[in-house]
């Protein structure tokens, strides 16, 4: 009984300075992740940094479609489409006529906004899989039509081949590195966007709409327009992440923007979590730095991919890391 | 000024078929402004039609609704909750997977205007905004009691709390008629009493009520006005008193051969004393 009790000190003893590490942790653990984040390249390989690089692209997209699955619930597996658009305005517009890349990360920004808006307009009121089979189709329609070189603006299926960089100071962002922190600059700036509009009223009329579209309509939501918002905001961010993606690729061809891309942005933002912007971020890394992690399987890739996907429906259908909501306790600091 | 008789809400002859079936056949009603009046009658007699009908939900095939003398019929759901009609469901429609807090906040939604720039830029006008719409859901659910509950997923409150919720919600978007569809659906007999309780003081608050209601304790005990349907038409209509006696709302409830379990005034007579 004694030695029982003794034992118990011991563990207990062993275990007190847990609550301040986990409290140190749960307060810096923003600037902990910035300082590793920032570290990171300076420590590791160009290949490593090039797998971030792509992880950090992927996690723009996901964050982006994760306004339109996971924040409104509109089921949309078009999304490469959007950032086919991105990616081709900057290229075909730097290649022609010169302008600059920082213009160019607006202007296809916008460009893709205007598109999801003209071709989400007509298909917006449609629910759950029948929205999905026709983005489905408008991802194929843009394919195409980008591989069938229209007024020989695209290039088919050779696709074009941009050599301007985005340029800071009159020196050229092209090293692997030089990507990670723009790259991961953007995914800052939008994440910081994206939390700010989650708590404001925008974001929570889109979890209405998620929610239950008629109870949000009798509470006097405009759901149309609510869902279109949605809609052309991701196209938007999608779009101007196709800049840096045209930049970092040099050569943009259709290959890029398949069906097979839209699923793999759909699958991030469901592993993820829907809404949720940390799962996006998992999400991204299952699906791209561990295929990285496990090349040498590479044969077996889909094998793993199908199993994980199967697995995590049975066990854990909300995602990895699932949205958490908003309490008043949180905001008034009373704790956690 | 408000004179008692005022009409706040007028429907006039309207009229909504489903395929064969006439729903609501050439329905007339007035809702007085200040008052809870009460839409009763036998299942599938039409009642969550006519509502569905005044929210907007469905269009009416002829007739007008009017609400404070506007037209209301080609208006949008939430064109209707903007103008002032709020609503609760029948079948309960909560936002199951957030908060209670922000289920009352999505009532203020309307009665806002941030746009997505500001709401990122948190500029001191959306600012002042957000303040004013929590304090505003904050007073709403404390109206219900429901303060405690503020930060429970919608999903896991108790069923009792989840109509209350709802109405707190409708309270939110600041209507001047609130709708009500089966309020006290599913209450037990406390809850109902407070349930009571609850619509008076709203009533009382200047926001005259509609409800449908099953339970004739309820609608005996706080209707100014009943309107009684059945087969989509009104057969009668008149004060509480009035009603019980009308031998055609008898008929309606009961059959011609009375037969039924079904009493009006529950309190006087004791439950299933005759099923034949």
């Amino acid at each position: 009984m004694a030695e029982r009790i003794g034992r118990a000190d011991f563990t207990g003893r062993l275990m007190a300075p847990l609550p301040v590490v986990k409290s140190l942790l749960s307060k810096w653990r923003i600037p902990i992740l910035i300082g590793l984040g920032i570290v990171f390249p300076l420590v590791a390989g160009n290949y490593w940094i090039d797998v971030a690089v792509f992880w950090g692209i992927y996690v723009l997209l996901g964050l982006s479609l994760n306004i339109i699955v996971g924040e409104v619930g509109l089921f949309n597996m078009g999304h490469s489409a959007f950032f086919a658009i991105g990616a081709y305005t900057t290229a075909i517009l730097s290649e022609r006529f010169g302008v600059s890349l920082w213009l160019l990360l607006p202007l296809s920004g916008f460009a893709a906004g205007v598109a999801g808006y003209i071709l989400a307009k007509p298909i917006i009121h449609l629910r759950g899989d029948y929205l999905l089979i026709v983005t489905i189709g408008l991802n194929e329609i843009i394919r195409i039509t980008l591989l069938n070189n229209p007024w020989g603006l695209t290039g088919g299926p050779n696709g074009i081949i941009m050599l301007d960089q985005f340029r800071m100071f009159g020196y050229a962002i092209q090293r692997p590195m030089d990507f990670y922190y723009l790259v991961w600059a953007f995914v800052a700036i939008t994440v910081f966007a994206l939390v700010r509009l989650q708590r404001s009223r925008i974001g929570r009329c889109w979890n209405y709409v998620r929610e239950d579209e008629i109870a949000a309509a009798a509470m006097g939501i405009d759901t149309r327009s609510a869902k279109l918002l949605a809609f052309t905001l991701g196209a938007a961010i999608a779009g101007a992440t196709g800049t840096v993606f045209a930049a970092k690729l040099v050569v943009i061809s259709p290959e890029s923007f398949t069906f097979m891309e839209s699923v793999i942005l759909f699958t991030i933002v469901i592993l993820g979590g829907m809404g949720s912007i940390p799962g996006v971020i998992l999400g991204s890394a299952a699906m791209m730095v561990l295929p990285e992690l496990l090349r040498n399987f590479s044969k077996y890739r889909m094998l793993f991919f199908g199993l994980a996907m199967v697995l995590m429906m049975i066990f854990r259908p909300q995602g990895l890391w699932p949205s958490r909501r908003w309490t008043t306790i949180l905001r008034e600091g009373e704790g956690e | 000024m408000k004179t008692k008789g005022e009409v706040l809400l007028a429907l006039s002859k309207v009229s909504k078929s489903f395929g064969g079936l006439r729903a609501v056949d050439s329905f007339d009603l007035d809702v007085a402004l200040g008052n809870i009046t009460s839409l009763i009658g036998p299942n599938g007699a039409g009642k969550t039609t006519v509502f569905n009908l005044i929210t907007g939900i469905y269009r009416p095939d002829a007739g007008s609704i009017r609400f404070e003398g506007r037209e209301l019929i080609g208006r949008q759901p939430h064109q209707v909750a903007k103008a002032g009609i709020a609503r609760t469901f029948q079948t309960l429609r909560l936002f199951e997977n957030l908060t209670c807090f922000e289920n009352v906040l999505s009532g203020q939604h309307c009665r806002t205007s941030s746009g997505t720039m500001s709401s990122i830029l948190r500029t001191p006008a959306q600012k002042r905004e957000e303040a004013e719409v929590r304090h505003e859901a904050e007073r709403c659910m404390k109206l219900v009691g429901m303060w405690d509950f503020r930060d429970e997923l919608a999903r896991n409150l108790p069923y009792g709390y989840r109509r209350r919720l709802e109405i707190a919600r409708a309270l939110a978007t600041d209507p001047r008629l609130l709708i009500l569809d089966e309020p006290a659906g599913g209450l037990n007999e406390k809850e109902t009493g407070d349930l009571m309780e609850l619509i008076i003081g709203i009533r009382d608050s200047g926001i005259t009520v509609f409800l449908i209601e099953h339970d004739m304790q309820v609608v005996m005990g706080i209707s100014d006005w009943v309107s009684v349907m059945d087969n989509g038409r009104k057969i009668s209509e008149g004060t509480p008193c009035d009603v019980q006696r009308d031998p055609c709302v008898i008929e309606a409830y009961l059959g011609i051969d009375n037969d039924d379990d079904f009493c009006f005034e529950a309190s006087q007579e004791p439950e299933g004393t005759e099923i034949s």
